[in-house]
């Protein structure tokens, strides 16, 4: 049985006649948010489900969410939701093809609430990839980009064994190596093996380039 | 509470992985991802983070550069060049690692140099003859040197006569030269003599010391070339007698900026852009003193824009300052924002006219970026 969860404004106390439609929102395992429109906004999935569908009061099925992902997601877009409007072109889109490639790249520009917010999400626990996951499905860009950039800003000035490290990685991960895609066509073997002369990590292991 | 998750980094799909790297600099993404496991290599290698690299390190807000740490220049020079040199179209690099950068691998598809802090005496060096780098400045079509000699004027930029004459002779491909000298206080750093020229350059951006300098770039030597950036310390009468009247067809983009205040406007500065009777972009940074009248909208109108029949975007801040304003100047309408100046969507043009009690009047007219640009 669905239970509902009210998500609460405590900045604007939002009724309806305020903030317009209000539209219930169901993670995949059963509990239903209920948001206005500003948080509708920033989700292009939300937002075109509600647009395609008349809902009424039945709740948009986010088959791709649990709940204790779209609680936080929902806080994130209440509290952002007054926020001005980025330009047409967002700063943040580095997939843009006409982005100056010498123009730095920055992922240093994360607002203290956001940082504070992502906090609550963690490698280990992989609830930061969850974060991230669900961004993306729900298409709401600012906390995509935030995710991205708090992975970036844990990736930089890392060694590859630490990274290997932090995330968990081996050399070899199933569904990897022989089968894999061709990875580097070309480039594999050119050069003999080199290891990684700052690796503080495990000890020596093939060389992933030429597997 | 929340629950925890079996989800990893690798679970990502590689459109996802790409975001987050590109939250890196291409440096920063070889440096930590490449090595990790195949499917993460496969993405670091990709053009996108491998086609750019700057192994440099900025020092200070004057774009002084250093070179990156030594622990990150090895790894780069040891290992990760190696993976990636076919890939690499443009390099941004500074004097001290440079050579052992260029002479780690080939670089078959690299054609833009980007050169940071270098000494003039030693870029001089890497294009002589028997330099072990001479031949990465005959492949590159691209050339942006940029030194910074703050206050020493022994070692400042000096690019002479024969300097130039070699950079064209060693640099036979290149395409878009960008020689900046930012340093308080210059010598001669002038572009003289017939033997310098280049029949393929397209884009030049240089700083002079005259008006003379100049010319001497327009006299036919560069005659393809379409866009010509200069940055003029003084524009004074010519002390050479240097043609200034050949049409310069090829000419699309102008950029002309002076330090200093010029009383030459008319004699030198209009008849040089009327020979741009191709612009379609020009810009003009300019402070003109002792001038009978004012240089406003009609004035630009009349005097340049009508010999210029392309489309044009027209940027400029130009400052007039005269001590004999007629007061019948203000009874004539500010006319320039319904003249077609400017035609691109934003015709925020900004004038002012100061008139001082003692008797000197002052007008400013630019295009809104301009003001920004040098507030």
């Amino acid at each position: 049985m669905a239970t509902t969860a009210e998500a609460s404004n405590t900045t604007t106390g939002n009724t309806e006649t305020a903030t317009g439609k209000m539209i219930k929102i169901q993670s995949n395992d059963g509990q239903i948010f209920e948001v206005d429109q500003g948080v509708v906004e920033q989700s292009s999935t939300i937002k075109t489900l509600s647009d395609l569908m008349d809902v009424g009061d039945v709740p948009i099925p986010l088959p791709n969410v649990k709940a204790s992902i779209l609680g936080p997601i929902v806080d994130f877009c209440n509290h952002h939701k007054n926020d001005q409007k980025p330009e047409p072109i967002d700063e943040d889109d580095d997939d843009d093809p006409n982005k100056d490639i010498y123009e730095p790249k920055r992922s240093d520009d994360i607002c203290e609430w956001d940082l504070n917010f992502i906090k609550q999400f963690t490698v280990p626990e992989g609830t930061l990839f969850d974060i991230i996951m669900a961004a993306n499905y729900l298409g709401i860009k600012t906390l995509l980009a935030v995710g991205c950039k708090t992975i970036a800003n844990m990736v930089r000035g890392k060694s590859s064994t630490e990274v290997r490290e932090m995330f968990n990685i081996s050399y070899d991960p199933p569904g990897e190596g022989i089968n894999a895609p061709n990875a580097i066509e070309g480039q594999a073997g050119t050069v003999p093996t080199t290891q990684d002369a700052n690796a503080t990590g495990p000890s020596p292991q093939p060389d992933p380039m030429n597997q | 509470m929340m629950n925890n998750s079996t989800v990893q980094l690798l679970d990502l799909p590689d459109e996802m992985l790409i975001q987050i790297l590109n939250k890196l600099n291409n440096v920063d993404v070889l440096y930590s991802v490449l090595g990790v496991n195949k499917r993460l290599n496969r993405l670091a290698c990709d053009p996108i983070f491998t086609n750019y690299l700057d192994l440099t390190t900025k020092i200070s807000k004057y774009d002084e550069r250093c070179s990156m740490s030594n622990v990150r220049l090895d790894q780069f020079c040891s290992f990760i060049l190696l993976k990636i040199h076919h890939n690499i179209e443009c390099l941004v690099l500074e004097s001290s690692s440079m050579e052992r950068i260029l002479l780690t691998c080939d670089y078959p598809k690299l054609n833009k140099l980007i050169l940071y802090s270098i000494k003039p005496e030693l870029f001089l060096n890497y294009l002589s003859n028997d330099s072990s780098i001479a031949f990465i400045f005959k492949q590159i079509t691209h050339l942006e040197v940029i030194t910074i000699e703050y206050g020493n004027t022994n070692s400042q930029f000096n690019l002479n006569m024969n300097a130039y004459e070699c950079l064209f002779s060693v640099c036979q491909r290149l395409t878009h030269l960008n020689i900046n000298a930012k340093c308080y206080r210059r010598q001669q750093c002038a572009f003289p003599s017939a033997n310098c020229s280049s029949s393929i350059l397209i884009e030049l951006d240089v700083n002079v010391d005259t008006i003379d300098d100049c010319l001497r770039l327009l006299d036919g030597r560069f005659n393809q070339m379409k866009s010509f950036i200069v940055k003029i310390d003084s524009i004074d009468a010519p002390l050479l007698n240097i043609d200034n009247k050949i049409n310069l067809l090829n000419l699309t983009t102008f950029f002309l900026s002076c330090s200093q205040p010029t009383e030459a406007y008319d004699e030198v500065i209009l008849p040089l852009l009327r020979r741009m009777t191709n612009m379609e972009k020009l810009t003009l940074v300019l402070f003109v003193e002792n001038r009978p009248d004012f240089i406003d909208g009609a004035h630009l109108y009349k005097e340049i824009l009508v010999y210029m029949p392309r489309r044009i975007h027209f940027m400029f801040n130009i400052i007039t300052i005269n001590d004999r304003v007629d007061i019948s100047y203000w009874l004539k309408e500010d006319d320039i924002q319904t003249r077609y100046i400017i035609d691109d969507g934003e015709p925020y043009i900004y004038c002012c006219i100061d008139y001082f009690t003692n008797g000197i009047g002052r007008c400013r007219i630019s295009t809104l970026p301009c003001i920004q640009s040098h507030h």
